[in-house]
């Protein structure tokens, strides 16, 4: 297929690969995170790690927000849809995100009314054909997917849906970001930035990292090339001594972001004073939630949620692989207890997380663990 | 606009679109017709669902809109280079 086949042109690969080769030092280690779950798919299912020299190791952020979720925001899920008069929406993902004491599938298989929907505006078109029950759509996302939740409450205003509400869990990239800046558990050398979430808020949000951290960013599509595109203009501005934002995706990805969507998004949210991320604790003006304009349509006023904080199970190391300090395969659980049809962790679950992304295609560095552990 | 150009865009297609929650999972769909706030789009494959376009107006039919979770983002640019011809800001 055109533009497809060019962009993941084997020729065109292997000359890029070359280049980012030929300005590596072979005398330095370079840490390089891609922010985003779905580079992180992409790394993995193109095998882009084999064709990179040793020296440059690939982190996987925290961009998966099914991944970053605690437990307890599940558990709160399932106490709105354990509700009789409840139909539970949300996405497909989301059903089999383990909480303290199961998921939605099997709430739902106890009988809760829940569904599977593509897109918000299909649980408000759920709450028009049923105006006896009340609809509830479980929100959860970067910047990519808010938009949605909020045109989707602009219409459910507009029109006086009054038997809609939104349980919001939509969080912000950047709060996330510096945070890992600010870890002392890592020492990173550049971010790849997410393509999609940057289409909404553009690439203006990242000038932080090299203005208050000496951290260059490119922000990246999600085709093979484009990834390699990427490490080649960061290796290019740490081989340089450069050190800025650069868009690589800018055939999708304005500049200035989307700004009827951040319009949008600014009449329906506010941020929280803080939210819980899975694995990286609490982190101040990480995530939205509906603003006074919105609060009759706020399902956590409307429904009395326990709000506990539940621990992760001890064996689970999906904080660790978040934060980037242990690659999947290093976790004690990965592939045995934990599998992407039994998972036990998050990153298990969304097929854009690091651990069901490496399960499904890794094997390099699998194998060097093999074979370092036969004796 | 061609076909090929929102291929370009992004491997995902409707009935294969990665993980919604994923959060940067989009899906290039072009505009076959407009009513309201909503456009009838297809995907490279010939799947065909409705868009809200509210968020990127003004669209024409034709054009190819980079969507998530059922509501248009963004607009695909016809690129008229490849990723190793320097496409960057």
């Amino acid at each position: 297929m055109k533009y497809v086949d060019e962009f993941r042109n084997a020729e065109i690969a292997r000359a890029v690969s070359a280049e980012i080769a030929s300005i590596t030092d072979p005398g330095r280690h370079y840490k390089l995170m891609e922010v985003c779950g779905g580079h992180t798919h992409t790394i993995y299912r193109h095998g882009i790690k084999d064709l990179l020299p040793d020296q440059i190791e690939l982190v996987h952020g925290p961009g998966c927000p099914v991944c970053v979720l605690p437990m307890g925001r599940v558990d709160d899920g399932i106490a709105v849809a354990e509700r009789p008069e409840v139909i539970f929406t949300c996405f497909g993902d989301m059903m089999r995100v383990p909480g303290s004491k199961g998921n939605l599938l099997e709430i739902k298989a106890e009988g809760a009314d829940i569904r599977m929907v593509y897109s918000p505006l299909d649980a408000l078109r759920v709450a028009r054909e049923n105006p006896d029950r009340e609809v509830v759509f479980y929100a959860i996302g970067f910047e990519t997917t808010a938009p949605s939740t909020a045109l989707t409450l602009q219409r459910a205003k507009k029109e006086g849906i009054g038997n809609f509400s939104v349980f919001c869990n939509h969080v912000t990239i950047v709060p996330p970001v510096r945070a890992l800046l600010d870890s002392p558990d890592l020492r990173l050398d550049a971010f790849i930035g997410p393509g999609h979430v940057s289409t909404v808020i553009g690439c203006r949000p990242y000038e932080f990292m090299p203005a208050d951290y000496g951290k260059p960013c490119v922000v990246a599509g999600f085709e093979p090339l484009d990834l390699l595109q990427s490490i080649l203009m960061l290796m290019r501005q740490l081989d340089g001594g450069r050190c800025e934002v650069e868009n690589q995706y800018s055939r999708i990805v304005p500049w200035e972001g989307n700004l009827a969507a951040l319009k949008s998004m600014a009449d329906v949210f506010e941020l929280r004073p803080y939210f819980e991320w899975r694995g990286m604790g609490f982190i101040a003006q990480s995530a939205l939630k509906l603003s006074e304009a919105y609060a009759d349509f706020d399902a956590e006023l409307r429904y009395s949620v326990p709000g506990v904080r539940v621990a992760d199970p001890k064996a689970c190391q999906c904080g660790e692989v978040l934060k980037g300090v242990l690659k999947p395969w290093e976790c004690k659980v990965f592939g045995t207890a934990c599998t992407p049809e039994h998972p036990l962790g998050t990153l298990m679950v969304s097929s854009e997380g690091a651990c069901a992304a490496y399960y499904n295609f890794g094997r390099k560095s699998f194998e060097k663990v093999e074979i370092g552990t036969r004796q | 606009m061609e076909r090929e150009t929102m291929a370009q865009a992004s491997h995902c297609t409707l009935d294969h679109d990665g993980c919604v929650v994923c959060s940067d999972a989009g899906i290039p769909l072009r505009v076959l017709s407009i009513e309201g706030d909503d456009a009838l789009c297809e995907d490279t494959i010939g799947n065909r669902t409705e868009i809200a376009v509210e968020l990127v107006r003004p669209v024409a039919v034709g054009e190819v809109l980079l969507t998530h979770g059922g509501v248009a983002i963004g607009k695909a640019e016809k690129a008229d280079k490849l990723p190793t011809e320097g496409r960057h800001q």
